[in-house]
C-alpha cells in the first residue's frame, strides 16, 4: 500500500468492514419495505405492487398501496431514520449510551407540543390558512421537545462525573409532568380532540394525514446532511468536551446544532406517528457492534438499523392478529424494555458502560 | 511569539490569576510550577484560548486569543489537558488523526501519527482501543493526539506552540524522560512550549524559564537557575528544601524536616551549603 493509501486507511481508520455492513443493512431495509407495501390483511405478491404504483392495478389494490401502505412505508422510514439519527446523536452530545429520546423525555416534551396544538391550536386555526396548520403539530412538537432537551443539558453540564442516573431520573421526571399536563388537555378537551390524543398515547404509523407525512419525510431528509455534518464533531465529541475544543471544534456551535436538529426529526416523526420509544436506542447500540464508533459510518448505519427496526415493529403488529392492529410502539417496547435492562446489567456489572 | 499581560481571572469574588505577564517565544521551553491551586491550570486555559481573561490580554502571533476561532488555534497551537477522557473508544492512530486539520495532505497525515506515536512510544498500542488502555497509556495515547496535531499544523505552517498540563503525572519514570524528550523536540524544531509541572526536578531539567505561580501571582520567574533556589522556592511551598546540583543538574528535594514538620535549622542549612560546596557528587 503506498504511504498515500495508508493514510486515508488510517482516516477512516475504525471503519472496517462497516461497507459491507451498510449494504447488508441496506438489503434488509429493501427487502421490509417491499413486505411493508406487499403484506397485511390484503396481501399482494411484489409485481402486484409494483402495479398498482404504476397504476396498471385494480382499483383495490391501487387503493391499498397508495392509501394505506405507502403513506405507512414513507412515514416508517421517516420515523426509522430520525429516531435512528436523533439516538446516536444525543448519545455522542451528551456523552452517554443511554440517553434515548423516548427514556429522557424528549419524546414526551414532543408529545405534549403536539398534543397542545390539537387541544389548544383550535382557537389559532381559524386565524392562519389551512396549510399553515398543517406545520403546526410539527412546530408544536418541535418546540416541545426542545424544551425538554435545554433543560437536560443544563443538568448534565451541572453534573459532575457519570449523567446516567441524572438523565434517567430527569426523564422520569419529565414524564411524570409530561403526563400530568397531558392528563390536564385531555381533562379539557372534547371529544373529536380526545380522538386525536388518543392516537398519541398509542404511536402509530397508519395515517390519514398524507400531507403532514410528505412534510415529516422532507423534513427528516432535510436533517439526514445535517446530522452527517455533524460527524466529525460527534467523535471528537468522545474525547470530551476540552479536548474537542483543543482539536478545532467549535462546541457550542456543534452542541446547537445537534441538539436542534435532534428536536427537529424527533418533533418532526413525533408529531405523525405519536412516541414510539426504544428504538433510538436499539438502533445505534446495534449499529455500533456491526460498524465500530466512528460516526462517519455509525450515523448512516443506525438510520438504516432504524428503518429496519420501524418496519420490522411495524409488520409484527399488523400481521399479529389481522384485521386488529396493536399500537406499534407495543412492539418496540417489548424489544427495546429487556435491551434498556440488558445494558444497564452489563453498566452495573463493569463499572461503566462502554458505548 | 504567545505573550500575555495582565491576565486576571476570577472565580466570583476570588482572583485566581492576578495580573499574571508571560511569554513563550517559539523554539522555547517555559514551565509553569508553583502549589496546589496556585492558578498553573487556569493560566494554560486562558493562553489555549479555553476561557477569556476577565482582564489582561494574550496574543499568539500578535493576534488576540479572544479573536481567534477554535479552527484557527487548532491550525497554532496543540493542547493535553490534565485528565483526558479514558473512556475513548478509538485506538491511538484513530486518536491521533482525530485532531489533524482536514486540509493536509493524506502524506503529511500519515507522516505526524508516525512522528508522534514514535515520540510516545505508542507504535505498538497504535491499533489498540485507548478504553482497553492502562490509565498511563491512555495519557501517553492522548499525548500522541496533541504531537500528532502539533506536527500536522507545523507541515501547513502552524503548529507554533505545544501546550501540557501535568503530562508526567501517570508515568512510569522511562515515559516521563520520553515526553520530555518530545518537548525539547517540539522546541528543537521551532514550537513554543508551556508545560505545567509538579516536579520541580523535572522542570529544572527541561524548561529554558520557569514561571513559579504562587496564589494566582508570578512569584518569581527566570532561568532554571534564577527561580531554583531554597530562598524563592521554599515561602511558596511553605516547607523546607533542598536544591542540589547533581552533575549539572538542578535536583529539588524536600527536607528530612519537612516531613517531620519542623523548621530547618540554621545547622542544617549550613551542612547542606557545604555538602552542595565541597561534594561533587
Amino acid at each position: 500500500m503506498t504511504s498515500a493509501n495508508r493514510a486515508i486507511a488510517l482516516q477512516q481508520a475504525g471503519t472496517g468492514g462497516a461497507g459491507l455492513a451498510l449494504v447488508c443493512l441496506s438489503a434488509l431495509a429493501v427487502a421490509l419495505a417491499c413486505a411493508e407495501l406487499a403484506l397485511g390483511p390484503v396481501s399482494l405478491t411484489v409485481d402486484r405492487v409494483l402495479a398498482a404504483l404504476a397504476g396498471d392495478g385494480t382499483q383495490v389494490e391501487t387503493a391499498i398501496v397508495w392509501q394505506i401502505r405507502l403513506p405507512r412505508l414513507l412515514l416508517g422510514l421517516a420515523v426509522g431514520v430520525a429516531l435512528g439519527l436523533a439516538g446516536t446523536a444525543l448519545q455522542g452530545l451528551l456523552r452517554n449510551p443511554l440517553a434515548e429520546p423516548g427514556l429522557i423525555g424528549v419524546t414526551a416534551g414532543a408529545s405534549l407540543g403536539a398534543v397542545s396544538v390539537i387541544v389548544l391550536g383550535g382557537a389559532l386555526t381559524g386565524l392562519v390558512p389551512a396549510f399553515v396548520a398543517t406545520f403546526m403539530l410539527p412546530i408544536g412538537a418541535f418546540v416541545g421537545g426542545a424544551i425538554v432537551i435545554t433543560v437536560l443539558f443544563a443538568l448534565a453540564l451541572r453534573t459532575q462525573g457519570d449523567t446516567t442516573l441524572m438523565l434517567i431520573l430527569a426523564g422520569v421526571a419529565i414524564n411524570a409532568i409530561v403526563g400530568a399536563a397531558i392528563g390536564v388537555l385531555v381533562y379539557i378537551s372534547d371529544d373529536q380532540q380526545l380522538r386525536d390524543l388518543t392516537f398519541w398515547t398509542m404511536g402509530s404509523l397508519a395515517t390519514s394525514q398524507k400531507e403532514l407525512v410528505l412534510l415529516v419525510l422532507a423534513l427528516t431528509g432535510l436533517m439526514v446532511p445535517v446530522f452527517l455534518s455533524q460527524m466529525r464533531a460527534l467523535d471528537l465529541m468522545r474525547l470530551g468536551e476540552r479536548a474537542a475544543f483543543h482539536s478545532g471544534l467549535d462546541v457550542r456551535r456543534a452542541r446547537l446544532i445537534i441538539a436542534a436538529s435532534t428536536a427537529l426529526a424527533v418533533g418532526a416523526v413525533t408529531s405523525a406517528a405519536g412516541p414510539i420509544g426504544f428504538i433510538g436506542l436499539v438502533a445505534p447500540h446495534l449499529a455500533r457492534l456491526l460498524v465500530g464508533q466512528r460516526h462517519m459510518v455509525l450515523l448512516p448505519a443506525a438510520a438504516i438499523l432504524g428503518i429496519c427496526l420501524v418496519l420490522a415493529a411495524d409488520l409484527a403488529v399488523r400481521l399479529a392478529v389481522p384485521p386488529a392492529e396493536p399500537p406499534i410502539a407495543l412492539a418496540t417496547s417489548i424489544i427495546g424494555g429487556p435491551f434498556f435492562l440488558w445494558l444497564l446489567l452489563r453498566r452495573s456489572k463493569s463499572g461503566g458502560l462502554r458505548a | 511569539m504567545l505573550e500575555a499581560t495582565g491576565i486576571t481571572v476570577r472565580y466570583g469574588a476570588r482572583a485566581v490569576l492576578a495580573q499574571v505577564d508571560i511569554a513563550v517565544r517559539p523554539g522555547s521551553v517555559v514551565a509553569v510550577i508553583g502549589p496546589n491551586g496556585s492558578g498553573k491550570s487556569t493560566l494554560l486555559s486562558v493562553l489555549t484560548g479555553e476561557r477569556p481573561p476577565d482582564a489582561g490580554q494574550a496574543l499568539m502571533d500578535g493576534t488576540p486569543l479572544t479573536q481567534m476561532s477554535p479552527r484557527d488555534l487548532a491550525g497554532l497551537r496543540a493542547v493535553l489537558e490534565q485528565t483526558p477522557a479514558r473512556d475513548v473508544p478509538y485506538s491511538a492512530a484513530v486518536l491521533a488523526t482525530m485532531g489533524i486539520p482536514r486540509e493536509l495532505s493524506p502524506k503529511g497525515v500519515q507522516d505526524a501519527v508516525d512522528k508522534a506515536l514514535a515520540q510516545v512510544g505508542m507504535q505498538a498500542l497504535s491499533h489498540t482501543r485507548v478504553d482497553q488502555m492502562s490509565g498511563g497509556e491512555a495519557h501517553r495515547a492522548h499525548l500522541g493526539r496533541a504531537l500528532a496535531q502539533l506536527w500536522a499544523a507545523h507541515g501547513l505552517g502552524g503548529g507554533r506552540y505545544l501546550f501540557l498540563d501535568e503530562p508526567t503525572a501517570s508515568l512510569d519514570l522511562k515515559h516521563q524522560v520520553a515526553v520530555l524528550a518530545a518537548v525539547r523536540q517540539a522546541a528543537s524544531e521551532g514550537a513554543g512550549v508551556m508545560v505545567v509541572l509538579h516536579d520541580l526536578s523535572l522542570a529544572a531539567a527541561v524548561a529554558d524559564h520557569i514561571v513559579l505561580l504562587s496564589d494566582g501571582r508570578v512569584a518569581a520567574a527566570g532561568t532554571p537557575a534564577e527561580v531554583m533556589r531554597p530562598e524563592v522556592l521554599q515561602p511558596v511551598y511553605g516547607l523546607d528544601l533542598h536544591v542540589v546540583d547533581i552533575a549539572g543538574q538542578l535536583t529539588i528535594v524536600p527536607a528530612v524536616s519537612a516531613f517531620e514538620g519542623r523548621p530547618l535549622t540554621s545547622h542544617a542549612r549550613q551542612e547542606i551549603e557545604d555538602v552542595r560546596r565541597n561534594e561533587p557528587i
